[in-house]
């Protein structure tokens, strides 16, 4: 379920990921069932529809990444 | 314990269309378990996730390492907060346990695996060539 779901999700058109850019997104059976730009909004919509185990990950914005520094 | 090869995930960037490495990650939260899609960075000393996921957990975030996180500018303003701690998760693939060490940031923080807890456990072969992770069982 899990593999078809990232699959689904990145083979999604760009209107798709664009939509999505820089959230927190939720993903059950090839469908965004909650997005959030923070993850708190995140957990509260998956709270509230209780749509059992889901694939969270964050659609990152369309920039390169780099890494941080932690002191 | 066998070894498990993961397709890059495509993402769009304002230069094109670039691949990263994943591996999913399984945490037992409150009232259930979530996967959670974590990007592999190998130069991460440790993995990072927002600090919601700590709550979820049940983790007390201050009670963790305090650390504060930083990118290219040096002002401070653009610094944010972490706490560090150990959490147990689970590698689906596998069913296998790990003990990782997290950085849960404030603010708007992505999900990267690092080698902390991680690359202990796996042999991981970035083929870029390939677009695909492989995750051997470190010996």
């Amino acid at each position: 379920m899990r593999q078809r779901d990232e699959k689904w999700l990145s083979s999604s058109g760009t209107a798709v990921l664009g939509r999505y850019s820089g959230k927190y997104v939720a993903v059950r059976e090839k469908r965004i069932v909650a997005a959030s730009s923070t993850m708190k909004g995140l957990y509260r919509k998956l709270d509230e529809l209780n749509p059992g185990m889901v694939l969270i990950t964050k659609v990152e914005k369309p920039a390169l990444l780099v890494y941080v520094e932690f002191h | 314990m066998s070894s498990f090869t993961r397709e890059w995930v495509r993402q769009r960037t304002r230069t094109g269309i670039v691949y990263r490495p994943t591996v999913d990650l399984l945490f037992r939260e409150g009232t259930g378990y979530n996967l959670y899609s974590f990007i592999v960075d190998s130069g991460a000393d440790i993995s990072l996730a927002p600090r919601q996921l700590a709550q979820r957990l049940g983790v007390e975030w201050v009670t963790g390492t305090r650390v504060r996180l930083s990118g290219i500018s040096p002002r401070p303003e653009c610094s944010v907060d972490g706490r560090v701690h150990t959490v147990h998760a689970i590698v689906p693939e596998l069913a296998h346990e790990l003990k990782l060490s997290i950085c849960f940031a404030e603010g708007d923080a992505p999900y990267l695996v690092g080698r902390e807890g991680f690359f202990d456990k796996f042999k991981v072969t970035l083929d870029k060539t390939r677009q695909r992770t492989v995750f051997a069982p470190a010996l």
